[in-house]
């Protein structure tokens, strides 16, 4: 369960969100809706623990953010922004791979197990030759 | 990918062999492998051990070190044009021995001024660019181009003032010129350090390209990463700078050849930079020292010289 309390996020002195009480359970798909400008990115960024609040508290299964090991936290969290450097040196797999980073036992050898369930995955969505 | 390693790790023993095998006074195969062995005459000897050797390892040690800055640069900075002289370090080190040779100073106080300089150039980069928030690449750039202008300007102004026989001297530093290296030891020794501290960090440095934000949100501690990654560059081009004066293009064009023969990660890309950076170095100083004998020329055109024909060259194959 990820639960946010009397969230407050502002940017340069302009507030964008206020005294937010937001609950998610595991197992929802949510989506976020708003002008541009409204401070989506901004939430999103903050409930990943890459922002920190103005005020407010943000758990993950009742254990603030910052209170988690960054290498537990970077297990359990993902997060996708839009803007994808379309100068990226590799193939999906590699990209991938990268994403595999908390999940790899070292920093040396090959992740066999990532690279096998990412090769399974991106030949399900016809990816695998790209 | 296998083929370049394999050329690139033996250029390593092929440009040391012939760093020493040519120079100004010329020695016959046989004179070459006597004064290896330690037998035979001892002025053959003399030039081998005492006088060629040790420059092609300084010349190694010091483009080892410059491609290592520059590949790691080039990732903190996201910014294909970063060189380790981005920091304003060769700035503030030319600024610093220039001012010595002005005062008279003989070459211990030279490299002394130099430290000084360089290390009053880092130390503001580093104060200017890490907040609270962690490092910032554009003030980094920024903090590093107006320092290298101002020190620039310096240098001009020192040029202008000195007398006309100190100004080849003064030249020769500003374009890079291994012939004072001396002992390469201290270089080796910090290219070996920031190789293997900058090379722990490799895999945090392949999920880096990604963006600070998702490098983050992987579990890479990054503010911590780029203490270490420009922590390094900067001891790394400080070494090097000591060592050979201000030689361009080589932290620049070296990780990029690298980079467009298809080595991206970093596992492969710093040791791969450090030993063909290192090697390119090693040739083109004995280039510098051969083609124009006696007289030598500053090894910092040469890399020049040959730097951007080739990368123009894998540019337009590579498109």
């Amino acid at each position: 369960m990820l639960r946010a309390e009397g969230l407050k996020l502002s940017i340069g002195g302009r507030e964008l969100i206020s005294a937010l009480e937001l609950s998610l359970a595991p197992g929802q798909c949510w989506a976020l809706l708003g002008r541009n400008g409204a401070g989506k990115t901004s939430l999103i960024l903050a409930l990943a623990g890459l922002r920190s609040p103005q005020s407010g508290t943000i758990a993950l299964d009742g254990i603030p953010l910052g209170a988690h090991r960054r290498g537990d936290l970077a297990r359990r969290v993902a997060v996708l922004p839009q803007d994808e450097d379309t100068g990226f040196w590799g193939s999906v797999l590699d990209y991938v791979m990268l994403g595999r980073y908390p999940h790899s036992k070292s920093a040396w050898g090959r992740d066999a197990e990532g690279a096998a369930l990412a090769q399974a995955t991106l030949a399900e969505l016809d990816l695998a030759d790209h | 990918m296998k083929t370049v390693t394999v050329l690139v790790v033996a250029l390593v023993p092929a440009s040391l062999a012939l760093a020493i095998a040519f120079g100004s006074v010329e020695l016959s195969a046989a004179q070459l492998a006597d004064a290896l062995l330690g037998r035979g005459d001892e002025i053959a000897r003399e030039i081998v051990w005492g006088v060629r050797a040790p420059r092609a390892l300084a010349g190694f040690a010091c483009g080892g070190l410059l491609a290592l800055a520059g590949a790691l640069l080039q990732v903190l900075l996201r910014n294909p044009l970063a060189d380790p002289y981005i920091l304003g370090v060769s700035g503030g080190a030319a600024a610093g021995a220039l001012a010595a040779m002005l005062l008279g100073a003989a070459a211990a106080g030279m490299n002394l001024a130099a430290l000084a300089g360089a290390s009053i150039a880092a130390g503001a980069v580093f104060a200017f660019s890490l907040g609270r928030s962690g490092w910032n690449p554009y003030r980094v750039l920024l903090t590093g181009v107006a320092l290298a202008s101002g020190f620039g300007a310096t240098v001009g102004l020192m040029l202008s003032l000195a007398p006309s026989s100190q100004v080849q001297g003064m030249l020769f530093w500003l374009l890079g010129d291994l012939s004072p290296a001396g002992d390469p030891t201290a270089a080796l020794a910090a290219l070996a350090a920031c190789w293997a501290l900058a090379f722990s960090q490799s895999a945090a440095l392949d999920v880096l390209i990604l963006g600070e934000d998702k490098a983050r949100s992987l579990g890479v501690a990054v503010t911590r990463l780029q203490s270490i990654a420009f922590g390094c560059a900067t001891v790394a081009t400080v070494a090097a700078v000591l060592l050979g004066g201000s030689i361009g293009f080589v932290g620049l064009v070296v990780p990029h050849l690298l980079r467009l023969c298809g080595i991206h990660r970093h596992k492969a890309l710093l040791p791969l930079a450090a030993c063909l950076g290192g090697s390119l170095l090693a040739l083109a100083d004995t280039l510098a020292r051969s083609l124009a004998a006696p007289t030598e020329l500053p090894v910092g055109v040469v890399t020049a010289l040959i730097g951007v024909p080739v990368l123009l060259l894998l540019l337009a194959r590579s498109r």
